[in-house]
């Protein structure tokens, strides 16, 4: 009966893939919780945290940046995935500096590759790669005429750890 | 001297175009709790919805949850993140997430009273949402789907300030 009523709101919506089939993501799970990185970001020193937590249809990432230079500052991002596939996901960022894009993202079992789209073009992409001593390796490049450029490159640790 | 100020102020202010002047956006007037009970999706349920700044106030956030009365139907809970669009004044672009697992892009309209939102893509799965302020201080919210070019409505919930 609940998956009779379910469905019929979420077809009426349009809405009609299962819930269960969207939100099974392993690596997911294994990024699941609290993580920090005390050093430098963006060149610049800094203290970061990431939370990854299950979302409503999906996972979120919530990404924090405290600049403990002279300048201070921070800068704070969202993301939402959800399952598009095998091992691919959709997604969306939406940051402090204004910017906003699709996700298209996808993994090999220890490591999320988060592409960044514009205009139906990647322009910059994430790593979020598990290691073998249980840190989270964050690195970032963005593609101006034709090339990668590594922007950003940051160990994480579990929190409390 | 303090009150012919103000009167050059206002002489100023009135001499400003009304097409020049920036109203006040509708998310200001959104901003905070709502709540609504009654029906959702055509079921009874309690639905709640929270707007505030997010992002170091670069984006609007929508929070939205409905509670269903039936526990056997899933409760529903989304949230939209809208920034100011570069098309011109009173747009919008904006992103969705939900519990039935939509992502979508928002194309948004804010015409002072009304914040329109379409959501999804033309000819395919396309929706629309309005939040329309309410001459009693509350917000109606409906929720169509198009289909074969015609929009058809699948929700409609007014919310209220909650009590207290």
């Amino acid at each position: 009966m609940r998956a009779v009523v379910a469905s019929s709101i979420l077809m009426l919506a349009g809405a009609v893939a299962p819930a269960s089939a969207r939100t099974e993501a392993p690596i997911f799970r294994m990024f699941e919780g609290d993580w920090v990185s005390h050093g430098v970001a963006f060149e610049r020193s800094a203290r970061t945290r990431m939370n990854w937590e299950p979302a409503p249809g999906g996972w979120r990432l919530d990404y924090r940046v405290a600049f403990v230079d002279a300048a201070g500052g921070g800068f704070h991002g969202v993301a939402f995935y959800r399952a598009a596939g095998e091992g691919k996901y959709a997604g969306a960022w939406a940051d402090s500096d204004g910017d906003m894009h699709p996700i298209e993202a996808r993994d090999d079992g220890v490591t999320l590759m988060a592409h960044w789209v514009r205009a139906g073009e990647p322009y910059g992409r994430t790593e979020y790669e598990l290691t073998e001593d249980g840190s989270l390796q964050v690195t970032e490049w963005t593609q101006r005429g034709g090339q990668w450029r590594q922007v950003n490159d940051q160990r994480f640790s579990r929190q409390g750890t | 001297m303090r009150g012919a100020t103000v009167l050059v102020l206002m002489a100023l202010a009135a001499a400003v175009p009304a097409s020049a002047r920036s109203e006040r956006p509708i998310f200001e007037t959104l901003e905070g709790d709502w709540e609504a009970a009654g029906m959702a999706f055509r079921q009874p349920a309690t639905s709640f919805m929270r707007w505030e700044r997010v992002l170091g106030g670069k984006f609007w956030r929508l929070n939205y949850r409905i509670d269903f009365a039936n526990p056997e139907t899933s409760d529903f809970e989304g949230v939209g993140y809208y920034k100011p669009a570069a098309s011109g004044e009173g747009r919008y672009v904006g992103t969705w997430a939900d519990s039935t697992g939509d992502l979508h892009a928002l194309d948004v309209t804010d015409d002072g009273s009304t914040l329109t939102t379409l959501w999804g893509v033309p000819g395919e799965k396309y929706g629309r949402s309005v939040y329309a302020l309410t001459a009693d201080g509350g917000v109606l919210v409906t929720d169509e789907i198009q289909r074969d070019g015609q929009w058809r409505q699948f929700n409609s919930t007014k919310f209220r300030r909650p009590a207290g």
